[in-house]
């Protein structure tokens, strides 16, 4: 039986590229959790190749290593991993809550990010003893850099100088010293085997042969193999199958007790019924109260997701079965477009999210799709009172029905250095925010408190944020409330016919801007053809931007190549290839990239 | 059937010719004529139950070897072919003072067509030709005394071209008062010296806006003088559509012979080596020259059937599905095709000149509709 003094339960907050994967590699060697011989190129945590594409991780992992200290106390510690970007906030916020400590990994030639600080003061919001760790000393640029660093660092937790360590984990410089941190620094768990289970989960995936695997961080009391347990949020009662901890593989050890990380089974068929954020306790005698900081994470953000080829819907149909038994947060419905045909509204918790799934559709499922804009979901209030809910432009009702439509406002949390507040507001103002708050918390940092529509946020904003400050300033947001809004259903029409997928809901104040942006980046996208298309931006009945893609005057091959018909064929079927990607609206030939035009219509 | 020969010699390269020509002496195009008979005599067993039509000597330039050679070839075909009551046997040439017309119309030579490209010469030095404008003339007028049936091939879309250049052009290929025109858009075909130039930023080729506006042009002046357009890059008088051109669009066989030449016959396309010493080497020891063979699969034989027929005489309607047949409609509403009822009541889809210039996207279109 272990003692829960000996239990560490950490994690490592970085900006990417600062060295968080190579730490966390050098830790399980110096562990013996894995041999050096043992490691490839790619970094263990980043187990999913886009993660590893895109320097983020999108699930968690979490993992055991076991670590005799120079006294030959043998101690347990779990490295639970987060993800890095603001549409998994809550996801973050949870493993945090999973943790006691975390190491604050910080390069010494570039200094504190703007990333790192959203997740640091949530860390530091859940109590966590930070770590400070300076990476990548052995550069030579360190030495120039390493004192501003320094007293970056300190301004910001309000550490000593003495606290810091100093490593390299590319050189595997000081990694012992992070260890014994690791274990005189942060407090080892609380918690009781006698009290009722009470265990935090803080992710979940699918596994096709045992159901879904539970990772939870165990607070009070056990859970064991036959145990039947309650989820406090949903309710639900599951008979416990399995349960292990989290090494290189995964090991079943039958129970874990209170301060212990690891996972459980319970022939659990749907993803959606273990939320992130859940209590799990003993039916038979349960805790009390549930953990706090619970939230139903629910999509932000929808877009419709169709089938490149009509034939195709039950495969995507398939596919998105699938992709939801490894990503709860993703919901769909399926709905038809006149332009598109039958497809899928899908909700994602933010921009970033959809990119993931639209990518891992192609990539894992081998999806060709077409997807929408993306919009938020909107209350509309009807004159007789009633009250709808949209996530589809289509969907809004005749406006003559509507007595408002509300909007979904966010709260947004912008850190960001002092030289771009000037840059950030006008962003911001730019899109109709009303700033609520600054706060400066030093003197060349300061805190933005801005109420912003959401449906501002989803096309641009982060990338535009990040454009104006040099990519110093970091966002975080939360849903606010509904707000009446002067919207209107943008419309745009090719050759005389509506084409729903294209419509957006967008404020009046902005409509006629951007019909006509839209259609003229139309005109760029669609390319000319047999006949000559016309593109209209239209409200209600009411044309308000035109232009017209000409008709195509040439496309043949001409020469004859003495009877050489092969090579026209071949040259011929290179051209159908590349007709692929385009939708068929009406007699109309449109690139898949059309849909999502007004994504880039400031470029 | 028909035969193709191919003379695979010019007294110089074009800059914008990227078809195998070489520069030889005499010895090794003797030896070539010789290897090219034995070919000939070789494949000849296997086709001597199909009627031959129409014979095309082309290059290179046919012209430019003595004419003897061409009449020991003539000589073989009619020995060992069995050739049709009024065959079509045309030759390629380039306007030259020393062509010897009367031996070639001796020996059966019926159509002859000349390599003009253009009767500006500004634009015939930009294209790397050896005859002025005025040769061009004084040659076609030398060959009108032996030949009715007269052929003319221009290139159009060249970048120092203007409208009034090409008028120009036209209306003095015009009052030559032959019965064919061929009219090519410039092709900057790599490797070639023109392909170097555009390159290297040194030239600018048209947009296809422009081109299609030379094209449009071209069409409308032939069709007032009466030619008729019956391919995407063929004019004629009526009665005066060249046979062998029209095999290739009509999907119907041919038989290459020589280094390089293309053949399609009994349902397989192929083609012989290019390399002239290589081919006699192979022919002479008794090896077949035939570099690849495509056997059609039933896909590729009905994605021929559309673009062939779509960029000359038309598609038979009943190939096509009532999806492919609705859009046809269309396509005739917006003025690209007209529907022609035969006399055996066939119903043909047929372009006219806008359709043409964009007849492969109207191929396309109708492909993707049958997949």
């Amino acid at each position: 039986m272990k003692n829960i003094r000996n239990f560490r339960n950490f994690c490592i907050i970085a900006h990417i590229d600062h060295g968080k994967s190579t730490l966390a590699d050098r830790l399980l060697e110096k562990t013996n959790t894995i041999s050096s011989r043992d490691m490839t190129n790619a970094q263990i945590l980043d187990s999913n190749p886009l993660e590893q594409e895109r320097g983020i991780t999108i699930k968690l992992h979490a993992i055991q290593m076991e670590y005799v200290d120079k006294s030959n106390e043998k101690y347990t510690l779990n490295l639970i991993d987060t993800p890095g970007h603001v549409d998994f906030t809550y996801e973050v916020s949870r493993s945090l809550a999973a943790c006691e400590g975390a190491i604050l990994i910080v390069d010494a030639t570039q200094g504190i990010e703007a990333q790192t600080i959203s997740n640091l003061y949530l860390a530091l919001e859940h109590n966590l003893e930070i770590i400070p760790v300076l990476n990548k000393i052995d550069l030579p640029s360190a030495e120039t850099t390493i004192e501003a660093v320094k007293k970056q660092i300190i301004d910001l937790i309000g550490c000593r100088e003495e606290e810091m360590l100093y490593i390299s984990a590319k050189k595997n410089i000081g990694i012992d010293a992070v260890l014994d941190a690791v274990i005189e620094r942060i407090p080892p768990p609380t918690g009781s085997i006698d009290k009722p289970l009470t265990a935090l989960i803080y992710d979940s995936n699918f596994d096709s042969y045992r159901g879904v695997i539970v990772n939870i961080r165990v607070f009070e009391g056990e859970i064991k193999e036959g145990d039947e347990i309650l989820f406090m949020q949903t309710g639900m009662t599951y008979q416990v199958e399995e349960v292990g901890i989290m090494q290189m593989k995964r090991l079943r050890v039958g129970k874990l007790s209170a301060g212990n990380v690891g996972y459980f089974t319970a022939s659990i068929k749907n993803l959606k019924d273990t939320k992130v954020g859940d209590t799990v306790t003993l039916a038979k005698n349960p805790a009390t109260t549930p953990i706090s900081g619970f939230k139903e994470v629910k999509p932000m953000v929808f877009s419709g997701v169709y089938p490149a080829s009509t034939d195709d819907f039950e495969n995507l149909r398939e596919a998105l079965a699938k992709l939801v038994l490894n990503d709860s947060a993703i919901s769909y419905e399926p709905e038809t477009s006149n332009a598109l045909g039958f497809g899928f509204r899908c909700g994602f918790l933010g921009l970033l999210h959809m990119e993931i799934v639209q990518e891992r559709l192609e990539r894992e499922f081998q999806q060709n799709i077409v997807t929408t804009v993306p919009n938020v979901q909107y209350k509309i209030i009807t004159n007789s009172g009633e009250i709808i809910f949209i996530e589809n432009p289509a969907q809004l009702p005749n406006p003559a029905e509507i007595r408002e439509i509300q909007e979904p406002i966010i709260k947004a949390e912008i850190l960001t250095p002092s030289d771009y507040v000037g840059n950030i507001m006008k962003l911001c103002l730019d899109k109709r925010g009303i700033s609520t708050n600054i706060e400066y918390l030093s003197e060349d940092r300061a805190d933005l408190s801005w109420e912003l529509p959401l449906a501002e946020i989803v096309f641009d904003f982060y990338d535009k944020l990040k454009s104006v400050s040099r990519g110093y300033a970091s966002l975080d947001y939360d849903f606010y409330e509904y707000r009446k809004s002067d919207l209107v259903k943008l419309d745009i029409l090719l050759n005389g016919e509506p084409v729903d997928a294209l419509s957006s809901i967008v404020h009046r104040s902005k409509a006629y801007e951007w019909g006509k942006k839209l259609c003229t980046k139309l005109k760029e996208l669609i390319p000319r053809q047999m006949f000559e298309v016309a593109i209209q931006a239209a409200i209600g009945s009411k044309i308000i931007a035109r232009t017209n893609v000409q008709a195509l005057r040439k496309n043949v091959l001409a020469k004859c190549y003495g009877g050489d018909i092969s090579r026209k064929r071949k040259l011929l079927e290179k051209q159908k290839e590349g007709k692929k990607r385009m939708k068929q609206v009406g007699n109309i030939e449109v690139p898949q990239e059309a849909f999502l035009a007004i994504l880039s219509l400031d470029d | 059937m028909t035969i193709y020969i191919h003379i695979p010699f010019c007294i110089s390269k074009c800059n914008y010719c990227d078809y195998y020509s070489i520069i030889a002496n005499k010895e090794a195009i003797k030896k070539y004529i010789n290897s090219l008979q034995t070919e000939l005599i070789k494949v000849a067993s296997k086709y001597r139950n199909k009627e031959i039509t129409s014979i095309f000597i082309g290059g290179g330039t046919p012209t430019s070897i003595d004419a003897d050679h061409i009449v020991e070839i003539l000589n073989k075909i009619k020995s060992n072919f069995n050739l049709s009551q009024n065959c079509e046997i045309s030759i390629e040439a380039n306007p030259a003072s020393n062509i010897n017309f009367s031996k070639l119309k001796e020996t059966g030579i019926n159509r002859i067509s000349f390599g003009v490209q253009s009767l500006n010469d500004e634009e015939l030095r930009f294209l790397g030709r050896i005859h002025n404008a005025n040769l061009a003339k004084e040659t076609i007028k030398e060959a009108k005394k032996y030949f009715n049936n007269i052929n003319v091939d221009l290139i159009f879309s060249l970048p120092i071209q203007t409208i009034s250049s090409l008028e120009n052009t036209l209306e003095q290929v015009l009052e030559l008062d032959v019965q064919h025109i061929s009219a090519y858009s410039l092709v900057f075909e790599e490797g070639t010296k023109l392909y170097n130039l555009l390159k290297n930023n040194q030239i600018k080729a048209k947009d296809n806006d422009e081109d299609a506006f030379f094209y449009n042009y071209i069409a409308n002046k032939l069709k007032t003088a009466g030619f008729v357009h019956y391919e995407v890059s063929n004019f004629a008088k009526s009665g005066f559509e060249c046979k062998h051109n029209l095999i290739y669009w009509e999907h119907k066989e041919y038989l290459g012979i020589g280094a390089a030449a293309y053949s399609f016959v009994d349902g397989r396309r192929f083609h012989n080596i290019k390399d002239v010493e290589k081919y006699c080497y192979l022919v002479d020891s008794g090896f077949s020259p035939i570099k690849q063979t495509e056997a059609l699969s039933k896909e590729n034989i009905y994605m021929e059937k559309i673009f062939l027929g779509l960029r000359s005489s038309g598609i038979d309607f009943s190939i096509l599905s009532p999806q492919q047949q609705k859009f046809c409609e269309t396509i005739v509403d917006k003025e690209l095709a007209i529907i022609q009822i035969l006399s055996n009541n066939m119903k043909i889809l047929k372009l006219n000149s806008n359709g043409y210039f964009i007849c492969d996207e109207i191929t396309l279109k109708l492909l993707e509709m049958n997949s």
